[in-house]
């Protein structure tokens, strides 16, 4: 029988690469549990060691449950957020999205760290991502409570960490083709569960 | 046939290897399939490679498109600013919009099918011909592969190669196809690679020579696919190369902005021979309404896409392949 692993569970805003975040798992040993947003209830407890909160189309405020979620979970559960999902998490914080003047949808760019944090271990400082999105979080209005961690070359940001908790989101898509460092962002991720 | 009856069938036919032809529609309402050696007598004719169920025939002369009535570029530009809206919201990365145009032809539908040029073509029933270029996916040996099509020119315009593979809109356009198809493979397979990534086709027409941009993806599916062989080319569809990312919210938005079904167009179609899947994307395709022939064409809409430009990609994939 295997060794028992933690159990990560992706919720899927109805996006269209939740299977290539799954496919990069898989290659660190690793199964994802997909929930599609519609099915998931915030009146039963998650019971989840990790949580992936999905890209996906639209505006975070279409996402209700996902707020009440992240009200509710244990704060040491750590949460990656991507693209809708960074999104999720930064707003919930208190950031704000802005509409972006240039869209960037399948645009493989460079990307700078802009402090230390255990999810660029082995990731060099600079790195290629794949950019999808038309929203973006107003620098100004990150709260103090979140750590700026990257920046694309438009300045854009790219990453962000909660100080204190586990809570991180990656603006760009670690799963795309068009991010080679990907499958090392998420291994550093894993890292952050604790598990025995 | 029912959707539940359809991916039954492939399922049971795939575990007892039983070769035979498959043809899903768009909207996912209409699939069929028949044993393979039934199709001809089904008056379906098919070229899928190497395979044939006809016998070649010159027609007097290769069939050619007369006229075009094309959308009113009006009306195109209305369902394009729409998709702008939704790309500008973050709906959707990447739409695939098209509409069908009245044209003239020299000859009937099966005139086509006998002298269009392609590795893939299908005539089915009288209702339409196709002869796609794209192939979708090919199961050889438990690997799955897919070749998503995206991006076409002019190969006579100078030094066309190059500047189709350096247009980074069409580069963006590929790259977000390329991780829809990678995502859809995922769902079977694992160890998913881009083998090939922006490789050139020509295709020949009467008129001229068009470049096709297209890439190669691959993963390993289980050993014992032939028993879900239902399932497993359903959840594949929609094609992603004819729909966008992410599908659901995108396949809301084109059936709000082309306002008709495509039926069988952007389909897929294809054989299982008993061992492998060939199979190819309905595009490049003809159908005939009582005596009036239609050509459904299209293109991929980004946010940086052009609507004249567009609009001219429409145009420009209006042809029979021939040499």
């Amino acid at each position: 029988m295997a060794e028992s692993l933690p159990r990560i569970i992706l919720i899927d805003a109805n996006d269209s690469f939740v299977h290539n975040i799954k496919d990069r798992f898989l290659r660190l040993g690793h199964q994802l549990e997909i929930l599609p947003y519609a099915d998931y209830d915030p009146n039963r407890p998650l019971d989840a060691d990790a949580l992936i909160l999905s890209p996906g189309p639209g505006h975070t405020s279409e996402y209700p449950k996902w707020f009440q979620l992240l009200q509710q979970i244990e704060p040491h559960i750590p949460v990656l957020g991507i693209c809708l999902g960074f999104q999720l998490l930064a707003t919930h914080y208190g950031a704000k999205l802005n509409p972006m003047e240039q869209v960037v949808h399948g645009q493989q760019q460079k990307c700078t760290q802009l402090s230390w944090h255990p999810l660029w271990e082995n990731i060099p400082q600079t790195f290629t991502i794949g950019r999808y999105h038309s929203w973006e979080i107003d620098p100004n209005s990150l709260p103090e409570t979140l750590l700026p961690l990257a920046q694309a070359e438009d300045a854009c940001l790219m990453a962000i960490a909660h100080k204190t908790l586990p809570h991180l989101g990656v603006q760009f898509h670690p799963e795309s083709f068009m991010c080679p460092n990907g499958t090392q962002l998420f291994k550093n991720f894993l890292a952050l569960i604790p598990w025995e | 046939m029912g959707v539940k009856a359809f991916v039954d069938q492939l399922n049971q036919w795939g575990n007892c290897q039983k070769p035979f032809f498959f043809l899903i529609d768009f909207e996912k309402e209409k699939p069929m399939a028949l044993p393979l050696d039934q199709t001809a007598a089904h008056d379906i004719y098919l070229q899928m490679g190497d395979f044939q169920n006809y016998s070649p025939k010159s027609p007097a002369a290769p069939s050619r498109i007369t006229q075009k009535k094309v959308i009113p570029y009006e009306h195109y530009k209305g369902a394009f600013n729409q998709v702008q809206f939704h790309l500008k919201k973050g709906d959707t990365y990447l739409l695939n919009l098209t509409f069908p145009s009245q044209i003239d032809l020299e000859g009937n539908l099966l005139d086509v099918f006998h002298s269009a040029q392609s590795s893939h073509k299908l005539y089915f029933k009288g209702e339409f011909v196709c002869f796609s270029p794209e192939r979708f996916i090919q199961i050889e040996n438990n690997q799955i592969a897919t070749f998503p099509m995206k991006g076409t020119a002019d190969a006579d315009t100078p030094a066309a190669a190059q500047k189709i593979l350096e247009n980074t809109k069409e580069l963006w356009e590929h790259s977000t196809t390329v991780d829809l198809l990678r995502n859809d493979l995922s769902i079977h397979a694992n160890h998913i690679e881009v083998e090939q990534f922006r490789y050139l086709d020509t295709i020949h027409t009467p008129d001229k020579k068009l470049l096709q941009v297209s890439s190669k993806i691959t993963g390993q599916l289980d050993s014992d696919w032939q028993n879900r062989l239902g399932d497993l080319l359903w959840k594949l569809l929609p094609a992603g190369s004819i729909c966008g990312a992410p599908k659901t919210k995108t396949c809301e938005i084109i059936a709000a902005a082309e306002n008709n079904k495509r039926g069988y167009y952007t389909g897929v179609y294809g054989i299982f021979d008993g061992k492998h899947v060939y199979s190819a994307v309905a595009i490049r395709y003809i159908e005939q309404q009582n005596d009036l022939f239609y050509y459904r064409s299209g293109g991929g809409i980004t946010a940086q896409s052009n609507c004249s430009e567009e609009y001219e990609e429409l145009i420009q994939k209006i042809y029979v392949p021939a040499i």
